[in-house]
């Protein structure tokens, strides 16, 4: 590969925050488990600070070494093979995301244009961002970063004066495993812990890699809970589960002084910008992983066709609203996840360090 | 060789620039001004055992137009039935040359045959259509939905509108109740199901105004609370923003003393006595002299104390009333004492939830009205020079 971008800390945070606040205001109700999502916000991100403390510890044990690069290491030959089912995992989960946009953007505001409209000028614009490389992407995420804190904290001002903290009661009524189950599965959400390893020797100081992970994690949980608090706060537990999309209904909801109503199109526009930083990061991350994997000279050619692969997956899963959710809440999924998030970087890290220690001795 | 690159390159960016623009122009929500209906009321009517009946108000496109003083109407009605609230909604496309545009709708009214079979199968359309709005207020009529969006108001030219005023500005008789869609969804979802929605009739003069309170179980009607005992109601909700408590004078009882109610702050408490729930309503009501017919001197500390324990017993009596008609007649837990056993007390909501309506007829209640008359306006004597 070619000599390496370089991206700041702070563009870094950024980046990692859009990509994962912009899922929760689309799921939003799918993590909603009664009352206790309060609690489940704060278990779900000592989940993935478990998982980002074991990634920190493999860039730790080989800095300046893509993820990638670590896994072969670890695995020799077959490291490669991992990374390619990483990356297959990876436009899987990515697809079914896009999907979720597509579904929010179709129902809500666009019913009668096609779906494959919507992709196709929505993929167009991915490949021609994901193709400038991830300083542009950095720099973009700055500006979105802050239009998308200034929209979530302007909602919440507009419908506090309806929050009804009473809703949340009664806490813990149904014991803690389904509330353990629904913060694994927010917490499974977050593809970003691996993504951000794949790209780590990118980041301008490695060593403030772990603060950067916890920034970003650390807004966009205050993001889901600044959410979670409206959407419950203002409509209540048993009327949120009705919703399809909650933060959508809050945001149709909000209006101050019978004069700032309707602003549901601004919130999906600003709601655009972030989903195309997220996929265009994912793509970008994926085309990246390929080169690297094949030992390419250029990611660019990749770009394109893993956009098209996309779309296509997008346009068979899209076609019904209820596969996008029955996917994202299935077992296999979790499953899944958990091989690819937890189980496959434990053992990574796990070889790595006997190997030290193997080396050392001798 | 760098000119026929730089020529290919704009005449490649000529092209994307041509191919978005046509594409962007392929918008297929578009909706121009002229070629939408825009929607102020919907009326909903039974109108055979399957078929409902659906009245849509929508303005009159030449009215948007500036003409002065003309005396015609701004608002046309049309109507259309169907198996569903959709279908009936599409029918009337059968009649308008325009497609209807739900966005603007502000009032829908629903006709009491179709109230008392249930309102929530009609309200899914207007919920989960992309163009409805959770703002909508509700009422029910005790006539038939379509007289009343066909009638008129005097002061305004757009009924819808006049309705929807109504609600609004009467909350200062604090004898009405607002409802919008999102609040009936959110009682309809909750613990115990049931609706509070206010009505509207044609009035004498044949101008509409505002009724007694529907009251909903579940999502079927079951009865009516006339104005005292939709304040009753009211209090016991907090929710009462201003009002008129008459009460007789002190030493001369036949003559009234109107208080205006200035603010009202409520709290609830839970307490267990031998094992059962006990609901506590503490309610403190701030207000100010209004009125006196009489001509007697209030304005002393022992009448104005006398006053305010007179406003008391009005106000506890009024809870009273509405508590005891929704436990005897209604047998709807319309005060939301059953979620808030569920919020305080979870594991005493599991045994009683199952058959909540009989113990709902069994609950205490305990009410505590504090008033307190900080204001007697700008007199303090009707005759003076005594």
């Amino acid at each position: 590969m070619e000599e390496r971008e370089q991206i700041s800390l702070r563009q870094f945070i950024y980046i990692i925050f859009i990509s994962r606040a912009i899922l929760g205001i689309a799921y939003g109700n799918v993590e909603v488990e009664k009352q206790d999502i309060i609690v489940e916000v704060f278990l779900s991100f000592s989940f993935v600070v478990l998982m980002m403390e074991v990634i920190c510890a493999i860039i730790r044990e080989l800095p300046n070494k893509t993820y990638i690069e670590c896994s072969r290491v670890a695995f020799g030959k077959l490291g490669s093979v991992i990374c390619l089912i990483y990356v297959i995992y990876f436009i899987y989960k990515d697809s079914v995301s896009f999907a979720m946009f597509n579904a929010l953007i179709s129902t809500a505001i666009l019913p009668e244009t096609p779906t494959i409209f919507l992709s196709i000028t929505f993929i167009i614009a991915v490949v021609y961002g994901a193709t400038k490389g991830l300083e542009t992407i950095g720099r973009v995420a700055e500006i979105v970063g802050v239009i998308i804190i200034i929209s979530i904290v302007s909602i919440f001002l507009l419908v506090y004066k309806d929050i009804d903290m009473e809703n949340f009661l009664p806490l813990l009524e149904r014991g803690p495993m389904p509330m353990i189950k629904g913060g694994t599965v927010v917490a499974l959400r977050t593809l970003e812990v691996i993504f951000i390893a794949i790209i780590a020797p990118y980041l301008s100081d490695i060593n403030k890699i772990r603060k950067g992970y916890i920034i970003g994690f650390a807004t966009s949980w205050v993001v889901f809970f600044i959410i979670i608090i409206c959407i419950i706060g203002v409509f209540g537990v048993n009327q949120v589960v009705t919703k399809t999309f909650p933060y959508y209904s809050l945001v149709k909801f909000a209006n101050a002084f019978n004069f700032v109503e309707r602003i549901q199109a601004v919130h999906i526009g600003i709601w655009v910008l972030g989903a195309y930083i997220k996929i265009t990061f994912a793509i970008y991350i994926m085309a990246y992983s390929l080169a690297e994997i094949f030992s390419l000279r250029e990611y660019k050619p990749l770009i394109l066709p893993i956009g098209l692969i996309m779309m296509a997956i997008n346009e068979l899963l899209v076609s019904r609203y209820v596969d996008i959710r029955s996917i994202t809440l299935s077992s296999i999924d979790i499953a899944g996840t958990i091989f690819f998030q937890v189980i496959i970087p434990l053992i990574m890290l796990i070889i790595i360090k006997i190997k030290k220690c193997v080396l050392k001795k001798i | 060789m760098k000119g026929i690159k730089l020529c290919i390159k704009k005449v490649l960016l000529f092209c994307i620039s041509i191919i978005f623009s046509i594409s962007y122009i392929g918008c297929w929500n578009r909706r121009e001004l002229s070629t939408v209906a825009i929607i102020q009321g919907v009326g909903i009517d039974k109108s055979s055992d399957i078929d409902i009946k659906l009245t849509t108000q929508i303005i009159r496109p030449e009215s948007m137009k500036k003409t002065q003083g003309s005396k015609e109407k701004h608002v046309v009605t049309i109507k259309s039935t169907g198996e569903s609230s959709f279908d009936a909604f599409r029918n009337s496309t059968f009649i308008s040359d325009r497609k209807l545009f739900l966005s603007h709708n502000k009032v829908i009214v629903i006709g009491e045959d179709l109230a008392k079979q249930g309102v929530s199968s009609v309200l899914d359309f207007f919920a989960r259509d992309h163009e409805g709005s959770g703002n909508v207020l509700l009422f029910i009529s005790k006539e038939k939905a379509e007289d009343i969006i066909e009638g008129h108001h005097d002061q305004e030219t757009i009924l819808a509108k006049a309705i929807e005023n109504l609600a609004k500005t009467t909350s200062v008789s604090g004898k009405v109740v607002k409802e919008t869609m999102d609040d009936f969804f959110k009682q309809y979802s909750g613990d115990i199901p049931y609706a509070i929605i206010p009505g509207v009739k044609v009035g004498e003069n044949g101008s509409i105004n505002l009724d007694e309170t529907a009251v909903f179980k579940s999502d079927k009607l079951v009865g009516w609370l006339d104005h005292k005992e939709t304040r009753g109601l009211l209090w016991t909700l907090g929710k009462v923003k201003s009002t008129i408590v008459l009460i007789n004078t002190p030493q001369e009882e036949n003559k009234k003393v109107s208080l205006e109610v200035l603010s009202e702050k409520m709290e609830r408490s839970l307490t267990i006595v031998d094992g059962k729930p006990v609901v506590n309503l503490k309610i403190n009501v701030k207000s100010s002299l209004g009125e006196q017919v009489s001509d007697k001197n209030l304005i002393h500390k022992e009448y104005i104390e006398d006053m305010e324990k007179r406003q008391s017993v009005v106000i506890k009596e009024e809870i009273e009333n509405i508590i005891n008609k929704s436990k005897r007649e209604l047998n709807v837990d319309i005060f939301g004492f059953g979620p808030m056993i569920h919020k305080r007390k979870p594991k005493m909501w599991a045994v009683l939830k199952d058959n909540w309506d009989d113990e709902f007829k069994n609950l205490k209640v305990n009410i505590e009205v504090k008033s307190k008359i900080v204001r007697v306006g700008l007199k303090l004597d009707t005759k003076g020079g005594r």
